[in-house]
């Protein structure tokens, strides 16, 4: 797998400066490795076979005080651009791919699961910072440390030189050749690691279930036999799988003492002289460090990347609804008759459609009521309306204008909805209710809780408007939720008003009200209604009863 | 106080893991061989000596090359396999304390997310020795002979040296180790926050996208990724300051110990040929010290996780068996009298003096609004919770006298969360009753009104119902799990909500089946959705703790 993803590059710019700046670091880097090795070299030398004293060599003393703070320096550099960038790139990938969800998919997510998604886009990303922090700096030292260095020493010191170049290339070689094998071993086992804490995970998930049957206490036996199993395989596999990395170090130790016996010998019969060869010797490791350090990090830059691709797959998600190019101006959507025309649609993956030929027409300023058997396509209908996905075949028209022709969140603009299943974001009563329309007063927001039956609710809370509610807040039974929300559509004041089962979950009083709440509805709105309630379908002026497709 | 605990948790590994260490020791120690010998070779040759005057010095340089590599292979199957058996035996053990506790001890959180939580800390503690412990270990081994291999050579360098390590991976050890437990305190709190953004605007996306709410949301998220990142990058410059305080250290060390050592050479204190071995011995012997920074973080991880470990672990369980349990009775007769119950002792009474009796044959519904107690008196039942007032008794004994196991032997609790296994359907139902037959087994799915569908599946009974039952629905997951109460042959059945997810006309099957049956088999339905309540022998209407 290449190190680095094309598309990664060409999305987030800050991958390109990041490369550029490490690439600079790197030659600093190699340029501190080189001269830090020849003042070690100068100085030993110096004092050793010259006699120098302190004083002769001060001078280099605190020139490599110098580059000690230069290499610290680049050191922290690496390390917080690393993060910086990685942090960068996970906040454009995260904004890119949420969005991306939330407009293809607004009405739910189908087959993909909001766990899933929800873990992508956090700590699916996190993998990010791994790669950059400790494998692509490790990537630009090795493809600029490395070859600086061996430049050098083939300058001063040819055989130490062809001993690198000949070693230097076993450690790809070796990575690649003995590495797949054991990789491709090493990647099964891991999946099985996972497996294993999953069987874990399993198990004290359903220790309850296991209890209830009595058969919790025989699990910690389950639970020791196979981790021992689990440890017995993968131990052999191991054994191998660390040849690997047996073979790289060898390389690397060898060489190193490989150039220490060559350089002795060629000392004594004075080929070369003892401060370059010093020089030479303080930089062996330094070659093979950073090109180990790319072999010990490589999982985190597949991991990294594999983090990268699932966030770009959902960022390539089809969307359910078309934009188009040029939009028209929408009409007032509560002002023109809005009809399905031969109007069909089946949800992705499942074969049977939920729609067919659905021939409709919702009067203007009217009441209409979709009824019909659950399953019957009712809030399909409702969902078509609001444009959370295109008909599969026929079209929606509101006046002459099909609705594909209008900007999705132009048109939803003058709709007010009630969810089936309707969600409050966590805050307070007030900024649930003005989610449609942030500015509206606090005398509108009761006026709305009054219509929707929610007023001696919301009043009887401990802070009134400005309770808690959603995750962390109060909890609410469904009934409250279900009239929040319908007081949360009437607030919004839209011309089209679109409910679904505006009576569910309610006792027979609150329902009672809510029905006239709504009988006494302006006449300047229109409104559609999904419902099973046949106490709802004597205030419609039009009943729209649905079938199915399959009738 | 919590690492210590579990420290005692591996005593029985100590061993292993002190091999491991010193393997580890010993590669790193060979690696400084490595250095400091090719070093003095350098030197040596330099005064040019004859050549085989310098074989025993080549051949230090080429023991520690190979050894150094073998003494590192050795380590980590080692240390891998310590680690392996460690997990074996934290797995177990932690186990064995959690499974008394579910589910009535976990108190009223979330259980699904504390579980997942407990699976990962414990898996965490495997790193404990390979990451935390043993990194100091090894760096004191190591520095010692490196200070001590420089005391024999020059004890001024040595002091020197010592200094150098010390300050070096104490400092960037203390450094890191402070940045790490910093970021954990204000990062833990603000990545849950983003989850919990990033997890409500995908559930609450409709809403968000009907009311035009998109950009405005994804604004909030960014403003907490924004924290986020500001925290990170906190973070980030102190460990880079950790990492780098580490390279500076062992440069100025190189530098002091040249300093320390050159009047020694001029003086004749030493010879100058050993001045390049201690040049080398002092750079290498940083390799210890480097992974000092990276333990310091760990083990703040782990201290944490093991504190929330222990934290679960040593709840009391809130059922317990009695010393000498009474054998227990076939009657069957279950009673509630004044029931009372509340999850803290300030708290309100979660069932307020709750009367009632299950006997084989009879038929009651329990129903009423969520949250009025109905799943507790079903945890009651079958002895996952213990009555805070009014007796709990099986044949007119207190439920307590008899083992928990025997209990529910004859009650059986189908419970509404139930889990499915990620195996095959057979295995999901047959463990209720281990040995039953294929044919029994589909006559359980037949009453739970599901075995249509699992014989009209490809595979059928083996047909894999995914992680934790997700490949699928509620509704089929909600009656394999009723199949089980049903292979189980219980004498008494309490279940909760058993057509949950369930369309009326299936719902109305399984009850009718369930209702008509001609068994003995006494029947308590929790229900919220008072399905065909003419057909019971009893409805019981509970509100707030109460029947009413």
């Amino acid at each position: 797998m290449a190190p680095l993803d094309r598309r990664l590059l060409r999305e987030a710019p800050e991958v390109k400066r990041f490369l550029a700046g490490a690439a600079v670091l790197a030659a600093l880097s190699a340029a501190a490795a080189i001269a830090w090795a020849v003042l070690i070299g100068k100085a030993v030398a110096g004092v050793f076979l010259e006699g120098d004293d302190l004083g002769a060599i001060s001078a280099l003393l605190i020139a490599l005080v110098a580059i000690a703070f230069l290499r610290a320096a680049i050191s922290w550099a690496f390390e917080t651009s690393g993060h910086a960038t990685s942090w960068r790139v996970r906040v454009r990938l995260r904004r890119r791919l949420l969005e991306r969800v939330l407009r293809a998919r607004p009405a739910g997510l189908g087959d993909l699961r909001t766990g899933e998604v929800a873990t992508t886009a956090t700590s699916g990303l996190d993998a990010l910072d791994p790669y950059f922090v400790r494998f692509l700096p490790q990537l630009v030292l090795a493809a600029v440390v490395s070859p600086a260095i061996m430049i050098w020493v083939a300058f001063h010191d040819l055989v130490s030189a062809l001993i690198m170049a000949l070693t230097l290339p076993l450690i790809p070689i070796f990575g690649a050749l003995i590495g797949r094998a054991a990789e491709e071993r090493t990647r099964r086992r891991l999946a099985a690691l996972s497996q294993m804490s999953s069987h874990f995970l399993d198990i004290v998930r359903g220790l309850a279930t296991l209890r209830a049957y009595r058969r919790g206490k025989a699990q910690a036996e389950a639970i020791a036999r196979t981790s021992e199993e689990f440890r017995r395989e993968t131990m052999g596999t191991l054994r191998i799988a660390f040849l690997s990395a047996l073979a790289l170090e060898l390389a690397a130790t060898m060489s190193i003492a490989l150039i220490a016996a060559v350089i002795g010998i060629r000392l004594v019969d004075g080929s070369v002289a003892l401060a370059p060869s010093l020089a030479v010797l303080v930089l062996a490791p330094e070659l093979y460090l950073p090109l180990r350090g790319v072999a010990a990090q490589f999982h985190a830059s597949s991991d990294g990347l594999a983090a990268a691709r699932r966030a770009f797959e959902l960022i390539d998600l089809e969307p359910a609804v078309s934009v188009p190019v040029t939009a028209l101006t929408p009409p007032d959507p509560g002002a023109v008759p809005l009809r399905f025309e031969k109007v069909g649609f089946a949800y992705e993956g499942r074969g049977s459609p939920v729609l067919h030929e659905l021939d409709c027409e919702i009067e203007a300023g009217k009441r209409t009521v979709f009824s019909g058997e659950s399953g019957a396509g009712k809030t399909t209908a409702l969902g078509l309306l609001m444009r959370f996905a295109d008909p599969a075949r026929g079209r929606i028209s509101a006046g002459e204008i099909d609705l594909r022709q209008l900007d999705p969140d132009e048109w939803r603009r003058g709709i007010a909805w009630l969810p089936q299943h309707p969600r409050l974001l966590a805050g307070t009563i007030a900024d649930a209710l003005r989610i449609g329309m942030s500015g509206a007063s606090e005398d509108r927001l009761w006026e709305a809780l009054r219509a929707a039956g929610a007023e001696e609710l919301v009043a009887a809370l401990p802070d009134g408007l400005a309770t808690r509610v959603g995750e962390g807040g109060v909890p609410l039974s469904a009934g409250e939720l279900r009239r929040i929300a319908l007081a949360r559509a009437f607030v919004r004041e839209a011309p089209l008003l679109v409910l679904d089962e505006p009576t569910a979950h309610l006792d027979a009083d609150t329902a009672a009200r809510i029905r006239s709440s709504l009988a006494s509805l302006g006449r300047g709105q229109t409104v559609v209604i999904a419902t099973h309630d046949p106490l709802l379908v004597p205030l419609a002026d039009h009943v729209i009863e649905l079938e199915g497709a399959s009738a | 106080m919590s690492v210590r605990r579990i420290l005692v948790e591996a005593r029985p590994l100590r061993r292993r893991f002190a091999l491991s260490f010193l393997l580890g020791a010993c590669a790193i120690g060979a690696g400084i061989g490595l250095m400091s010998t090719s070093g003095y070779l350098i030197s040596k040759s330099a005064l040019k000596p004859p050549i085989l005057s310098l074989g025993v010095a080549i051949g230090l340089v080429q023991f520690f090359g190979v050894s150094r590599a073998a003494f590192r292979y050795a380590e980590r199957l080692v240390s891998h396999d310590a680690a392996f058996r460690f997990l074996r035996s934290l797995r177990v053990s932690f186990y064995e304390r959690l499974e008394p506790l579910v589910p009535g001890g976990l108190g009223t959180a979330r259980s699904g997310d504390l579980l997942s939580r407990f699976v990962a800390d414990v898996e965490a503690m495997q790193f404990l020795f390979l990451r935390a412990v043993g990194p100091p270990l090894v760096a004191l081994v190591v520095c010692a002979g490196a200070v001590l291999a420089a005391a024999i050579v020059l004890p001024v360098a040595a002091i020197v040296l010592l200094a150098g390590l010390a300050a070096g991976g104490l400092v960037a050890a203390a450094v890191t180790g402070k940045a790490a437990r910093e970021s954990g305190r204000h990062e833990a709190p603000a990545r849950a926050e983003l989850a919990s953004e990033t997890v409500e605007a995908l559930v609450a996306a409709p809403e968000l996208v009907a009311f035009g709410r998109v950009d405005w949301e994804l604004e909030r998220i960014d403003a907490v990724d924004r924290e986020l990142g500001r925290i990170g990058r906190r973070h980030g410059r102190v460990a880079g300051l950790g990492e780098a305080l580490v390279v500076l250290a062992s440069g100025l060390t190189l530098v002091a110990v040249l300093a320390v050592a050159a009047p020694a050479v001029r003086a004749g204190t030493i010879g100058g040929v050993w001045l390049g071995m201690l040049a080398l011995l002092a750079l290498s012997s940083f390799e210890a010290v480097r992974a000092l920074p990276i333990a310091s973080q760990q083990s703040s991880a782990v201290a944490s996780a093991a504190g929330r470990l222990f934290e679960l672990a040593d709840r009391p369980p809130p059922v317990r068996d009695p010393a000498h349990p009474s054998p227990i009775g076939e009657l069957g007769v279950l009673r509630l009298e004044d029931a009372r119950l509340r999850y803290d002792e300030r708290g309100p009474w979660v069932l307020d003096g709750v009367s009632l009796e299950l006997r084989p044959g009879r038929r009651i519904a329990l129903v009423g609004p969520s949250g009025a107690g109905k799943t507790t008196i079903a945890n009651v039942l079958v002895r996952f919770q213990e009555l805070d007032g009014g007796r709990a008794t099986l044949d007119g004994r207190d439920l307590g006298e008899y083992a928990q196991d025997d209990v529910r032997r004859l009650v059986v609790l189908s419970a509404q969360d139930a889990h499915l296994f990620s195996t095959t359907i057979r295995e999901n139902v047959r463990f209720a009753r281990p040995g039953a037959s294929d044919e029994e087994i589909a006559a359980a799915l037949r009453r739970a009104g599901v075995w249509g569908w699992v014989s009209s599946l490809p595979d059928g009974l083996d047909t894999y119902v995914g992680e934790t039952g997700d490949q699928v629905s509620g509704g089929q997951r909600r009656r394999i799990s009723l199949a089980r109460a049903f292979l189980s042959g219980a004498p008494l059945l309490v279940l909760d909500e058993p057509t949950a997810y369930l369309d009326r006309n299936t719902a109305e099957a399984i009850l009718d089946d369930l209702l008509t049956g001609a068994d003995d088999t006494g029947l308590l339905v929790i229900t919220h959705d008072e399905l065909m309540l003419d057909r019971f022998d009893e409805v019981l209407r509970l509100e707030n703790g109460r029947i009413v």
